[in-house]
């Protein structure tokens, strides 16, 4: 388990983390989300011990980490953070053995990942001759060759196609299963409700939202409800409650101010023609991403 | 930890030796060391002009000077210049000579020595220009011929004569008994031979350098530094870097070594003759007499000292060449940040040249224990006797106090620098990082 207990950082004057807590249990992905400069970087920094804290303490299976149980974390960064003149193997071969692999164990690790990822033949092709895409699976790769205990996956699916994004669901539930602690970070709300239990928002480095995903989401008093059919979009909008109203191709989804305002709408649609779809929703985690980031950012 | 070293050395190594660069550069310098070194047989092979026999055709008018001058040419001419020179007494008249010369275009030359109110005169006739040896040689011939006829003139003996032309026999007499008498020698021979040693320290540290930074910087702008520090800490890739580029530098010196081993025994097989033979009389006699002075076992004394130098310099270069690569952001930035030690290794090269002129100069045994500038000077010094034991064990105190510097506060910058990719404020965060504690 990773313990990140009040930990705050300062680069010189300025506020990079600030009191930052939250834990990552066994086989569970955390989600740490924030905008661009929010304090993500630090945090990932600091937990695989790159950078010092200035206060706090951050332990994963209530040891310090430090380089002695470094080996058993995996970092999936943002960038590009290969040698791209290196060849897939010699690249994996130098990583693996700074996770203190033998070259039997890289050897038979690499082929099966890059099996599973459907790339087996560009193993002895050079880094830079690969596409975005594939470059991308091949630094997940790496970030996963050591079979991480704890393992920091940000934007892990950036440059995919849909088809690979599954293939990377697929492995990333994989390690979930056995027993590896994931740090998940992305801008893709979907992506991070997909995954995760838990999640921290950060804005400036300090957290704005913490919690259990579906508290938080239950907790949350905005709701959406969407409706098929012909309805008047103003006769609705008049209703004390309703904040707005989306069309989309086929359906409305008119976003309310809490679960008092369904009964209100749902009297109102009995009096519509044609209503096919009427379903109350919880709020998405980017509606509340953006409602509790974007506050923070007006204060 | 330690096989973590091992293998990022092993690693940076094969990465560095399996570049197809440093296997064309290689094969560049296999080809051309040896050629150099037999730079003199790849020019007969292909021959010109110089190769063409010139005949000096002497008209004396004199009727006394022609022998003197082809004794006097064929003595001073040996051993300088390869060119094939006949001198021949002309059997034919100046005109039909000029004829001659004129329809085949030939380098012949036609010498007419005159002797008009006791003043001898020479015009000197032919078709092409006179290279500048032959014509040097043949001008001291005539003026050689000259003074000895003149000399005979006077009615002075053989042995009279023998005496006078004989060289002065210099009895050298040092009130000093502290001075060597192998000193002037080694002096000449250090001004010539300090460049052949110190280029391929100059070139290797430069490439020791280069190569940390290019290497520093592509693992930092590649973001790849991250992910290697997430598994080793600074200090052991930083180590690393250091073991890695001093034996790539080692590797290098070695082929160089090979190369220049090989060059050597092409030429002893072109010539025929031994090595010291084959490259002349003149280089062969300095041999020689280098050999027979002693100096060698001198220069054999200094060469311990000379090598904790050198072991010394290259981890004081690459310990500052990793701290300033850490702190740049791009290999432009690490290009620029290198100027300094360009100017550093510069200084001490140019200085080390000026040594043997300044003799025991206060100021240039000063700078011979300074750390970086000493690299050079100090261990060319201790060869040309200019400084003992004493001083070249503060250079080396120094240069030890001079690492222990740079790791011990060098890595509190390193450690920030490898992953700080803003050049704002650089300075600042640099030196705060320094005071900082580990």
């Amino acid at each position: 388990m990773l313990k990140v207990e009040h930990v705050t950082k300062y680069y010189g004057e300025h506020l990079a983390v600030k009191d930052l807590s939250f834990t990552v249990k066994e086989g569970e992905i955390f989600g740490l989300l924030g905008v661009n400069g929010a304090g993500k970087t630090t945090t990932f920094r600091m937990i695989t011990g790159l950078l010092d804290k200035t206060e706090g303490q951050i332990t994963f299976n209530d040891k310090k980490v430090d380089y002695n149980i470094t080996d058993q974390i995996g970092f999936l960064t943002e960038e590009r953070s290969l040698l791209t003149k290196l060849t897939v193997s010699e690249q994996a071969k130098f990583y693996g053995g700074l996770k203190g692999l033998t070259e039997k164990e890289i050897e038979e690790r690499l082929d099966y990942l890059l099996e599973r990822l459907k790339i087996s033949e560009y193993k002895t092709r050079k880094i830079k001759e690969l596409s975005k895409g594939n470059q991308q699976k091949v630094q997940f790769i790496m970030a996963i060759i050591n079979k991480p205990k704890l393992l920091i996956l940000d934007e892990p699916f950036s440059g995919l196609d849909p088809i690979n994004i599954e293939l990377f669901k697929d492995l990333i539930l994989e390690l979930k299963k056995e027993g590896t602690s994931i740090i998940f970070s992305s801008h893709r709300m979907d992506h991070v409700e997909y995954f995760c239990e838990s999640l921290v928002i950060l804005v400036k480095g300090q957290t704005v939202l913490s919690g259990n995903l579906k508290e938080i989401k239950e907790s949350y008093r905005k709701k959406n409800i969407r409706i098929e059919g012909n309805i008047n979009e103003e006769e609705l909008l008049k209703i004390k409650g309703v904040i707005k109203i989306e069309k989309s191709s086929s359906e409305y989804i008119i976003n309310i101010e809490d679960q008092k305002v369904i009964e209100e709408v749902f009297k109102y649609i009995t009096k519509c023609k044609n209503i096919t779809k009427f379903v109350v929703e919880e709020p998405t985690l980017n509606e509340i991403f953006i409602e509790k980031v974007g506050a923070s950012y007006e204060k | 930890m330690k096989n973590k070293l091992k293998l990022l050395v092993k690693d940076g190594l094969r990465k560095k030796l399996n570049t197809k660069w440093f296997k064309i550069v290689n094969i560049i310098l296999l080809l051309a060391i040896p050629i150099l070194l037999n730079i003199d047989s790849v020019i007969e092979v292909f021959g010109g002009d110089f190769k063409d026999p010139i005949t000096v055709y002497i008209i004396d008018d004199t009727n006394i000077l022609y022998k003197d001058i082809k004794e006097s040419y064929e003595t001073t001419g040996i051993g300088i210049g390869e060119k094939e020179v006949e001198i021949k007494e002309a059997d034919k008249s100046i005109d039909k000579l000029k004829k001659e010369m004129l329809k085949e275009e030939t380098n012949d030359i036609i010498l007419k020595l005159q002797k008009t109110d006791g003043i001898i005169t020479a015009e000197m006739t032919s078709f092409e220009y006179v290279d500048a040896i032959t014509l040097q040689l043949l001008t001291n011939a005539i003026n050689n011929a000259k003074t000895k006829i003149a000399l005979s003139e006077s009615d002075i003996d053989k042995e009279e004569l023998a005496k006078i032309q004989a060289p002065v026999d210099i009895t050298r007499i040092y009130l000093n008994d502290e001075l060597d008498e192998n000193y002037e020698f080694i002096k000449y021979l250090s001004t010539m031979l300090i460049p052949v040693f110190i280029v391929p320290f100059f070139f290797l540290i430069i490439m020791v350098i280069q190569m940390i930074g290019a290497e520093i910087n592509e693992e930092k702008s590649s973001k790849s530094m991250e992910i290697i520090i997430t598994s080793v800490s600074p200090k052991i890739h930083f180590i690393s870097k250091m073991i890695t580029s001093n034996l790539y530098a080692i590797v290098q010196a070695l082929l160089f070594v090979v190369y220049f081993i090989i060059g050597l025994f092409i030429r002893t097989k072109i010539s025929g003759l031994n090595l010291t033979e084959s490259f002349g009389d003149n280089i062969s006699g300095m041999i020689k007499t280098f050999m027979e002075s002693g100096m060698l076992n001198d220069i054999l004394r200094a060469v311990p000292w000379v090598i904790i130098m050198l072991v010394l310099s290259f981890i004081a270069y690459s310990l500052l060449a990793g701290i300033l690569a850490s702190m740049t952001t791009n290999q432009e930035d690490f290009s620029q940040l290198q100027t300094p030690l360009m100017i550093l290794i510069m200084v001490g090269y140019y200085i080390a040249l000026m040594a043997s002129t300044y003799e025991k100069s206060t100021f240039i045994i000063i700078l011979s224990v300074i750390p970086f500038l000493s690299s050079i000077i100090a261990p060319v010094l201790l060869i040309i006797g200019q400084i003992g034991i004493v001083e070249i064990l503060i250079s080396i105190l120094m240069l030890i106090l001079t690492i222990f510097l740079l790791l011990k506060y060098g890595l509190r910058i390193y450690k920030v620098g490898i992953l700080n990719y803003s050049s704002e404020g650089l300075w600042k965060k640099m030196w705060k990082s320094m005071k900082s504690k580990d």
